[in-house]
């Protein structure tokens, strides 16, 4: 469904990504682990089309996806960008109606319902301005707002930092709930564990350069995984 | 007071483009002031073949407003914004060159004497209310301008592309990741600036003449209303804006009018050492 191609990507004269290439499966989660300045962040970035790659494109469903970061999410990929944006000026509601700035108004009435369902607390505080929330369920309201438009590819970059153990697991039970409703996730994690023992598909960048790659389950049982990212006897 | 609150309110029409502007990218569009008097000259000179008709002035002072406004974004602005780490202080000073470069211009091609509205428009008479004469004009221009905000606001509050203005107002970036389109978006915030410009244009030349400097002395009051407000917060820059009016004719009228902008400017510096953030602006972070 998405197809990378030979990506490569630098800032000014640092290269954050050599030639990367992988192609995910349309309905898999795609799980890309490895510490930090690895290039997840900014590979997560020039698919969303908020940098573009200096050499190799994105093609999707096919076609090679277009350059300007609306257009993308017109295509139907939604970047939830790390730390937890909201808009903290708006209101509960707003930020959700702000996500659903594609879609038809009717669409989105039935996306309103929808998220609302999945996320009755939302729903308790849709007055609130979202800058009053709490981590989680700021968390929740940006995973809830990138749902309003429908995407049909979900890129998450590290939905769970800096959140409580609980929340986290809910975080990922939510991510499985949305994989099972047919959205293809592309998953960035410093959570390797959680990420490989819920992805179809594992990378391992590391530099700038996919140094392993295989099923979750495999890097999830690599050696040398285990040592660097999986932090041996310490428990994630 | 009538009078004061009347200038106060095309302060505030002019007040509102900086704000809106400074809200979602951060710096002061100087060349605001272009608008402004591409709207005092536009009515000026359409007046000369036509009817004095105060609406028809009004839609074609607005839309010349709304097309300077535009075109300084399309073809400067928007050049400055696609380089990464161009500064704002760059656009700034572009703005500023943008706003000599037009005055000059209009000196050169039109001529550097004041342009006067027909009379039918600058000499309405007054009416008398609670014992006091207050000019038609002032009147009119008051109504008409907090209609203006009125519209503003509702479109700013309930339309789909306010909510899509002030989600950018927090994060461009983060808007366009919402699937919203910010070069239309800005290219939309511009002409609304213009509008509002272009109609402010249309009072000051009806109130005073049309000028070339017009735009540049009146928007640096607008200026000083929208940091005494607060840069980047509408309801910020239309109260200062009222406020500024109402001081400026209590100044003017009970010490000197002399004394009328050394007050305001001092108000400006005031506010800058005080309270850079304004009555209800949110960040004090460079106000460039």
């Amino acid at each position: 469904m998405i197809k990378i191609h030979d990506l490569s990507f630098a800032y000014g004269k640092i290269q954050a990504l050599h030639s990367i290439s992988f192609e995910v499966e349309q309905g898999s989660i795609c799980a890309l682990v490895g510490s930090n300045g690895a290039g997840k962040s900014t590979l997560m970035k020039c698919i969303a089309g908020l940098l573009t790659p200096q050499e190799g494109y994105v093609e999707y469903m096919g076609e090679k996806l277009p350059s300007n970061t609306h257009d993308v999410v017109k295509a139907g990929i939604s970047l939830i960008p790390e730390g937890r944006w909201v808009f903290p000026n708006l209101s509960v509601e707003e930020n959700l109606r702000i996500g659903a700035y594609t879609v038809h108004a009717s669409v989105a009435k039935e996306n309103f319902e929808r998220v609302y369902k999945r996320f009755p607390k939302l729903y308790a505080r849709k007055g609130q301005r979202a800058g009053t929330l709490s981590g989680g369920e700021q968390q929740m309201l940006v995973v809830g707002r990138a749902l309003m438009c429908n995407p049909k590819v979900l890129l998450m970059d590290e939905p769970s930092l800096g959140l409580a153990p609980l929340i986290i697991n809910e975080i990922f039970s939510i991510i499985r709930t949305i994989n099972e409703d047919g959205v293809t996730i592309i998953l960035v994690e410093q959570n390797a564990k959680k990420a490989l023992a819920l992805a179809d598909q594992a990378l391992l960048l590391e530099t700038g350069k996919i140094v392993k790659r295989g099923t979750g389950a495999e890097l999830a049982n690599d050696p040398d995984v285990i040592a660097t990212y999986l932090g041996g006897a310490r428990s994630k | 007071m009538i009078n004061g609150l009347s200038i106060g309110s095309v302060y505030a029409l002019m007040a509102v483009g900086y704000s809106l502007i400074y809200s979602l990218l951060s710096f002061t569009n100087f060349a605001h002031a272009v608008a402004v008097t591409a709207g005092a000259y536009v009515s000026c000179y359409l007046f000369m073949y036509t009817q004095p008709n105060l609406l028809l002035g009004l839609v074609a002072s607005l839309l010349g407003g709304a097309l300077v406004s535009v075109l300084i974004e399309i073809l400067v602005y928007r050049n400055m914004l696609m380089k990464r780490n161009s500064k704002k202080l760059y656009l700034m000073i572009a703005g500023w060159g943008i706003s000599t470069v037009a005055e000059n211009l209009i000196i050169i091609f039109i001529s550097s004497i004041s342009q006067f509205y027909p009379s039918e428009l600058t000499s309405m008479g007054s009416i008398q209310l609670l014992g006091s004469s207050i000019g038609k004009v002032d009147v009119i221009i008051l109504v008409l301008s907090i209609l203006s905000m009125a519209a503003l606001q509702s479109y700013i509050s309930f339309s789909r592309d306010g909510l899509a203005i002030r989600g950018a107002s927090h994060n461009l970036q983060y808007a366009s990741l919402m699937g919203v389109n910010t070069d239309t978006l800005l290219i939309k915030v511009f002409a609304i600036a213009g509008v509002l410009a272009g109609i402010a244009g249309l009072f000051m030349g009806i109130k005073y003449t049309a000028y070339p400097t017009l735009g540049s002395v009146m928007t640096n009051k607008a200026f000083i209303s929208a940091v005494l407000g607060g840069l980047g917060s509408l309801p910020g820059a239309i109260a200062g804006a009222f406020l500024l009016g109402v001081i400026e004719v209590f100044v003017a009228g009970y010490i000197s009018s002399a004394l009328r902008d050394m007050i305001s400017f001092g108000i400006l510096i005031l506010v800058l050492i005080v309270r850079p953030s304004g009555l209800m602006g949110k960040s004090s972070e460079d106000k460039a």
